[in-house]
Order: C-alpha cells, then sequence, then structure tokens
C-alpha cells in the first residue's frame, strides 16, 4: 500500500444538513482528514509483525515477552476539528459498530435505563432514577414476596388472549 | 534537659524503626505470584502530524509535528517497591515513549513555516507493577497492604530544553484556530456527541474509590506518581518582522 487517505465531504463549517439540501445540486468539496503517504520509495507506509508463542519452550521466544508486536508507521497526517471529531467518533463507536456487533443494539440500553442504572438524560441534563439506590434491595424483597404469595394463594385460571389455544394445528 | 530530650527522641526514633522493620520482615521473601512477562511493543511512528486549522479550506495551518516516536516495553526484576525492604526485588514492566526532535510551527498564508519551538526531545518511561492474582482488588486486596508495597504507576517524562517564539500573528493565528475548535458549532447536531455510557460498575469503582480515601487518608499511598524533568524553557517574543524583543527564561538550576 503507497497510501491511505480519508477525505471528508460535509463542507464542514458550513456543513450540508442532508435533510434540507438536494444531493444532486449540492456540491461536495473534497477535504484530506487523514493521510497516511509513503515518502520513500519502495518502503511500504505501514509494517505491521505480531508474533504470539504458542509454548514457552519456543525456541524463537525471547526472554522476558509472551508475545511482540513491531508496528512502522509512515508520515500520518491527521487535521482536526474539533466538531467534525466529535462527530465521527459519536457516528462509528455509538451508531455504526454497535448495530454490527449486536443484532439488537438498544436492548442492552433499554434494559439498563429500566433499571435506572444509567441517567435518563434530558435536554442535557443526566437524571438518575432516586429508586435505583435501593432497587436491588426492593427487587429482592419484592421476588421474596411474591413467593410467599404465590405459595398461599391459587391463581385464577383465566384465559389468555395472547396464547393460541393448543388445539390449533 | 535538652540532651535528655535529645536521647529520648532518638530512642524513641530508633524503636520506631525497629518496629517498621520488624512488621517489613513478615513481607521478606514473599511469593508475589506475579507474571513474569510483558507484550513486547516495538513501535515507530515517524513524523506523525497533527494540524489545526482556523477555516480548513484556508492553506495556513497550525503542525505540530510528534517527530520520531519509538514505543518499546520491556520487563524486569527491581528493587524499590517494598518499602521497608530495599532489596526485596518485583517484577516490573517499563514502558517507554522516546519522541525526537518534536516540534510545533505555523505555515503561513505564503507558504513559509513560522517555527514556533525549537526541535526539543521528550523521553517517557511508564514502570507498572507487573500483573499478580493478589492484587485483583488493587488497593483493597485483603492479601497485601499498600502501605509496605507501593503498586502505584511510575511515570518519568524528560524533556530537553524548550525555546519558544511567538509573534503577534502567530498568537492570533492560534486564537482564531481555537475559535473554530472550541466555540463553533455548525447548529446540525441538537443533543450532545455521546462519548461514554457510563455504568453501574463505574459508579461501583467510583465509591471503591471513595473507600481507598478514606482508608489510607493522610497515609504516603500513591496511585500515580508523576514526575516531570524540564531542564530550562525559554519564551522569546519577535516583532513581524523577526527582530528580537524580550524572553523569559525559566531554569532549573
Amino acid at each position: 500500500m503507497q497510501s491511505f487517505l480519508i477525505f471528508d465531504h460535509t463542507n464542514y463549517p458550513k456543513t450540508l444538513n442532508p435533510a434540507s439540501i438536494s444531493h444532486q445540486e449540492a456540491t461536495y468539496p473534497s477535504r484530506e482528514i487523514l493521510g497516511v503517504r509513503n515518502k520513500l520509495k519502495g518502503k511500504p507506509v505501514m509494517e505491521l509483525e505480531c508474533i504470539m508463542y504458542w509454548e514457552d519452550t519456543c525456541p524463537l521466544k525471547k526472554e522476558g515477552f509472551d508475545k511482540n508486536i513491531k508496528v512502522v508507521l509512515r508520515s500520518l497526517r491527521l487535521l482536526h476539528m474539533q466538531e467534525y471529531m466529535f462527530r465521527l467518533n459519536d457516528y462509528f463507536f455509538y451508531q455504526l459498530m454497535p448495530p454490527l456487533s449486536d443484532s439488537n443494539p438498544f436492548k442492552w440500553l433499554n434494559e439498563r435505563l429500566d433499571k435506572g442504572e444509567i441517567p435518563k438524560i434530558v435536554d442535557g441534563v443526566a437524571h438518575f432514577d432516586e429508586k435505583h439506590e435501593h432497587s436491588e434491595n426492593v427487587t429482592s424483597r419484592e421476588e421474596e414476596e411474591k413467593k410467599e404469595n404465590a405459595k398461599h394463594i391459587q391463581p385464577q385460571s383465566e384465559p389468555s388472549l395472547l396464547k393460541p389455544p393448543s388445539n390449533i394445528g | 534537659m535538652r540532651l535528655l530530650e535529645d536521647k529520648q527522641r532518638k530512642e524513641e526514633e530508633q524503636n520506631r524503626q525497629e518496629q517498621i522493620k520488624q512488621k517489613a520482615l513478615k513481607w521478606l521473601g514473599f511469593d508475589l505470584k506475579q507474571s513474569t512477562t510483558c507484550t513486547g511493543l516495538d513501535i515507530t511512528l515517524e513524523n506523525p502530524l497533527i494540524i489545526f486549522k482556523d477555516r480548513p479550506h484556508l492553506p495556513s495551518e497550525l503542525q505540530f509535528d510528534l517527530g520520531i516516536i519509538h514505543i518499546t516495553s520491556h520487563t524486569e526484576m527491581r528493587t524499590g517497591r517494598w518499602l521497608n525492604l530495599p532489596d526485596q526485588l518485583a517484577y516490573e514492566t517499563t514502558m517507554e515513549i522516546d519522541c525526537k526532535q518534536m516540534g510545533i510551527r505555523i505555515l503561513e498564508e505564503s507558504g513559509q513555516l513560522f517555527h514556533m519551538t525549537s526541535p526539543y526531545d521528550l523521553n517517557i518511561k511508564f514502570d507498572k507493577l507487573n500483573y499478580t492474582p493478589l492484587l485483583s482488588q488493587s488497593f483493597l486486596s485483603p492479601q497485601i497492604d499498600p502501605r509496605e508495597l507501593d503498586i502505584g504507576y511510575k511515570i518519568l517524562m524528560k524533556y530537553t530544553p524548550v525555546k519558544m517564539f511567538f509573534k503577534q500573528s502567530a498568537y492570533r493565528y492560534m486564537l482564531r484556530c481555537m475559535d473554530l475548535n472550541l466555540n463553533y458549532s455548525d447548529g446540525l447536531h441538537n443533543s450532545q456527541y455521546m462519548f461514554y455510557v457510563w455504568t453501574k460498575e463505574d459508579a461501583d469503582n467510583l465509591y471503591k474509590e471513595e473507600d481507598v480515601v478514606n482508608k489510607f487518608k493522610g497515609q504516603e499511598v500513591y496511585k500515580m506518581k508523576v514526575q516531570q524533568n524540564f531542564p530550562s524553557m525559554s519564551v522569546t517574543t519577535l516583532h513581524e518582522d523577526g527582530s528580537f524583543m524580550a524572553e523569559l527564561v525559566l531554569c532549573n538550576c
């Protein structure tokens, strides 16, 4: 690989709004924000060598190391723009990666929000659930009470609308 | 009377030292069950440039040249971690970050470079105790007393002499860069950007940290020791034509 480049087409700081601008009419400037170029001919842009030793008796193993990593990166150039970087970080790590790594990315988040383990953010202000402080004790007590009640009270059998009758199919 | 008091003080001090030694003796030859290896790093970054601009479409830019960075790591047995046993050994891993020929400069509209610093070097040594299962709870580990064993990180930063140059246009340009990078918002993002999801584990760790602070309040227990070594530093202000205006020198004599 002789060069590795990433370009910005959003026209930051006068960012094109995708909701209001026609993409056919808009002009997209091309601005390099990350570039790795090879200035030395015959040498690659990046070298990566990783050695993991399968056994301690490996003759290649050096004393005091369990694995060896060698990286060489040449001529990196990064254009830093604060809001732009925030946006990229937000998009990549919290909007793009979770759906790729998890089939239901919001399940974990919603469960934790319901339990009060993470604060709800309303108008930029974090709101902690007051019940959360005693939530573990409360839930455990409620569960115990439910179990005790279940022993004494026989539940009335009610027809469930959600479950289909067993004789169908 | 004074001689008697001095003698009493000396005796008390000797007794205290004896007690400390007696306490420390139980750690003599103690097996920390440490890992004896580390990941061997050999990373080289050749002149990475971090660029700030006042406006992205304009040619001038503020360049932070990080120089030739070489990152290595190794592990070895060292003394000094057991506070009352100076000869007792423990495994330490050192990560060394060596930056050569660093510098800050401004590429002006005319295409000329204004060097805000002369090239300088920075060497960072980061020492940490090798992993041991006995320290799984860090400062609250029941089997280890952090007042006897220093389990904190040690960071030593060494600079070569740093010379900085300023002129009015350079200072103005830095302010313009701050304007774009700190004050400006394009108004497309209504809510705040997400950087981290605060979880219950984080809150638990925070409470644990409070426990540690309460437990070792007023005692010499460190989580991290950072030591910076500046031999000398100077700031020179220049006129727009590059002629000398004034100089402030800080010298570590």
